[in-house]
């Protein structure tokens, strides 16, 4: 088409403008994670210092790359030299670089950690190379940090909306032919054929239909869709429209949680910028096809992630789900044929439709295509964003995080937040794939993965995954609303050695019940981390139940914490306040941990390394069984 | 905070078509301007679209960000996530306890602060998180908790943000 055609060449100008500006260039990244690391102050500092140096540089703002643990990082460019990337800088030696790199044309290696580009450089390796790096397969992530997320020519130049004007080509069903071809499954956490999603929308009765970006995602440990939307939401936006055309669609809302303002900012950009390009609106590019979006802000609430509960959301009422017939794809918002995808589902489509859906399917492993984007943090020594295909394990993975902290270990992983199951450390080795991780309740979810190391208490860990769940349940269906509540219970009652032995067995039918009988994904996916724990940790249960121990040392009312005087950072008399006598045979004392905690300084002292924890003593003799009566009575006052 | 007139919120209402699906919209507006969304609000508001002040409430009970009480001037948060959880969350919420002489969910007795969760907002990478108002502070220690605790109790936090 001829205007896009005169689109791209603009665009193209521009964009290569911008990568050789003809003086030096310092690319910062200005992103949620990196501001709130303190890169504002950091690139305050370099543009302070080049007005007192006066150069004349180039400050460029683009996405984040991934690299947490690199926060605050900037990359320096002279004119024809390579991109250096400088990292965990401050303002003062942020300071430094502008004199000693900028004006003294020095490499300062003692801040560089890479080159960004395909060559090393004076010792220096390439980005792409580093073990964060090299096992990734960046599809969706290619453009984060080399294009300015708030340019629409940059995206542009970089084959930005060519498959969209390659869409609009095709006919709608052939469109819909290669979704089906790619066999690309919702990336959003349920895994629907996205394929087989649009066919079902295109052959519904009904208009207006509406597309809706599903930008919610609320799941705790996943911010992939920010970091998608931070760094490329042209992207998104370009899959909407291709599943317009495909599905008959003139309005789209996307729906984002109200925690991402600078996402919703950058989105809702992009589709002004796209409306005056003429690549949104009426009439695109002359193809007939219109389309507008509206941008909707959530309000706090996980279950708004739920589809049908985030369409009665759109619809001005409580985020609560909806029965499942009649499917969403034929009466779905406002009682219309919808289209619900997620952020990162939607970014896949132009690449889907570009190099077409048996080149997507011949990336990955088996039936699960394509790559995943994974957000990874916890127990591990490099936090970060990456994006990896199908079939490499959680192994390489872990590794290429860094692997566990000095001194630790890793006992396991949790995929898709506080509903999600468990995997623990000796599973590492099976390739990521939809299907195997469900065999073992450790679904592959929507992009979250927290590593948890031998510091972790399952029982403890449990507790604090029901307790989010009691606390986002809409409370309609008794299974949910009260089995997170009792399991809560029953699992304080555990970690107060105070449980009956016949309690796992009713936490495992009560999970059952919740799984069977809970309306939604969040009460039958709220059990998954209990059949995760029983099936690997069982005996950590145990443990608790039958023994009143805690073996990581977690669950306080089994612990005792003894407090070497000599060793405490307090005058004795101010000890005194926190301890109640001896400890045994040596010189030690037992902290008295409610008093401890009633002041600042006691609270340190719990932390500090002259305190450290034993098992609690223990009365001798069977732990009591119970009747079911007792029990339900004793868990009601819980 | 909030110091627009009562009847601006025709204002705000006027801005939108009279149907329920603006409600979220008309929400956050209503919240930007007051800092909370009150009774006049909830009924000025049912009025307007057409619905009763009961499921306008319910709608605005649901969710938790919005507050129907004006917001003391700080609110402590600590972000629940598990990256938080696993990097000490409990222990620096006792500390912000202890020094700010509320329990987590309360308000100080003059309501110039108050300790709250929050759930995760996706900054995981900084774990553990706490938050004074819009401000996110990652990677705490007990330290910084009791530091930033006693800022905020002696009213000095807004002079301590502007130094960072």
């Amino acid at each position: 088409m001829a205007d896009f055609a005169a689109l791209r060449e603009q665009a193209e100008a521009e964009y290569q403008r911008w990568l050789s500006p003809g003086r030096p260039r310092i690319v910062v990244n200005l992103a949620t994670c990196s501001l709130t690391a303190g890169a504002a102050a950091v690139v305050e500092a370099i543009r302070q210092e080049l007005a007192a140096q006066q150069i004349d540089a180039e400050v460029q703002t683009v996405g984040c790359d991934g690299p947490c643990f690199m926060e605050p990082w900037v990359d320096i460019q002279q004119p024809g030299g390579p991109r250096i990337r400088y990292a965990r800088l401050d303002p003062t030696t942020a300071r430094s670089l502008v004199r000693d790199v900028i004006k003294g044309g020095e490499l300062r290696k003692d801040l560089a950690v890479a080159v960004v580009g395909e060559r090393p450089h004076q010792g220096l390796p390439t980005l792409a190379s580093l073990p964060f790096f090299a096992v990734q397969h960046r599809l969706l992530m290619r453009r984060y940090a080399n294009v300015d997320p708030e340019n629409i020519d940059h995206y542009v130049a970089t084959g930005g909306y060519a498959a969209f004007v390659k869409a609009l080509q095709m006919a709608p069903d052939r469109v819909i032919e290669e979704m089906k071809k790619s066999k690309i499954l919702g990336r959003g956490g349920a895994a629907f054929p996205t394929g087989r999603k649009w066919e079902g929308c295109r052959a519904a009765q009904g208009y207006p239909k509406y597309i809706i970006c599903n930008s919610d995602e609320g799941v705790p440990g996943a911010w992939v869709d920010r970091t998608l939307l931070e760094g490329d939401p042209h992207a998104v936006l370009e899959g909407m429209l291709i599943a317009a055309h495909a599905i008959g669609s003139d309005q789209g809302y996307f729906y984002i949680r109200s925690e991402y303002p600078l996402a919703e900012h950058r989105f809702a950009l992009a589709v002004r910028q796209a409306e005056e390009r003429g690549l949104l609106g009426e009439n695109i590019l002359g193809s007939g096809l219109t389309f507008r979006v509206q941008v909707r802000r959530g309000a706090g609430s996980y279950l708004a992630g739920e589809s049908s509960a985030l369409m009665s959301s759109l619809e001005g009422g409580k985020a609560m789900p909806r029965l499942k017939r009649p499917r969403s794809v034929e009466k779905g918002l406002f009682a219309k044929p919808t289209t619900m995808n997620n952020v990162e589902t939607f970014a896949n489509v132009p690449h889907i439709i570009q190099n077409g859906g048996d080149w997507y399917a011949g990336i990955g492993y088996r039936e699960s295509t394509g790559t995943r984007l994974f957000s990874c943090s916890g127990h591990v020594r490099h936090t970060g964003a990456i994006e990896v295909k199908f079939g490499t394990t959680m192994a390489q993975i872990v590794d290429a995080l860094g692997g566990a902290l000095p001194g630790h270990r890793i006992k396991m992983v949790q995929l898709d937040g506080p509903a999600g199951g468990i995997l623990p450390a000796n599973l590492f080795d099976m390739p990521l794939d939809w299907t195997s991780y469900a065999n073992v309740t450790a679904a592959v979810g929507s992009g979250g993965i927290v590593v948890m190391d031998e510091r972790t208490c399952v029982v403890d860990l449990l507790a604090y995954c029901f307790d989010f769940n009691e606390d986002e349940s809409c409370d309609r269906c008794t299974t949910c609303r009260l089995g997170t509540q009792k399991m809560k219970a029953m699992l304080a009652q555990a970690a107060r050695g105070e449980a009956s032995p016949g309690e796992p067995e009713m936490m495992a039918r009560l999970a059952d019940a919740m799984k069977r009988n809970s309306h939604c994904g969040l009460g039958q996916a709220a059990p998954n981390p209990l059949f995760s724990v029983f099936r690997f940790f069982r005996d950590e249960v145990d443990a608790h139940v039958f023994e009143r121990r805690c073996p990581a040392h977690v669950c306080e009312p089994l612990l005792e914490y003894h407090v070497d005087p000599a060793r405490a950072a307090l005058p004795a008399e101010k000890l005194s306040q926190y301890t109640a006598g001896p400890a045994g045979a040596d010189h030690e004392l037992v902290v008295d941990v409610e008093r401890a905690l009633a002041d600042p300084d006691g609270v340190a002292l719990l932390e500090s390394p002259a305190v450290h924890a034993v098992d609690r003593p223990q009365p001798a003799g069977l732990v009591q069984s119970r009747t079911l009566a007792e029990h339900w009575l004793v868990t009601n006052k819980a | 905070m909030a110091v627009a007139e009562e009847h601006d919120i025709q204002a705000i209402l006027q801005k939108y078509p009279q149907e329920q699906t603006w409600l979220l919209p008309i929400f956050h507006e209503t919240q930007h301007a007051y800092g909370s969304i009150s009774t006049q609000h909830v009924l000025d508001i049912a009025g307007y679209l057409g619905m009763t002040p009961a499921q306008v409430h319910e709608v605005l009970t649901f969710y938790a960000e919005f507050r129907q009480e004006p917001a003391p001037d700080a609110i402590v948060r600590f972000c629940q996530g598990p990256a938080c959880y696993l990097r000490g969350l409990y222990r620096l919420q006792q500390m912000a306890e202890a020094t700010l002489g509320v329990r987590l969910g309360q308000t100080s007795p003059d309501n110039r602060y108050s300790l709250e969760p929050i759930q995760c907002n996706g900054t995981c990478e900084l774990a553990p998180l706490m938050f004074v108002n819009d401000v996110a502070i990652g990677n705490v220690t007990l330290d910084d908790v009791r530091a930033i605790g006693e800022a905020v109790k002696a009213g000095t936090w807004a002079e301590r943000t502007s130094d960072e």
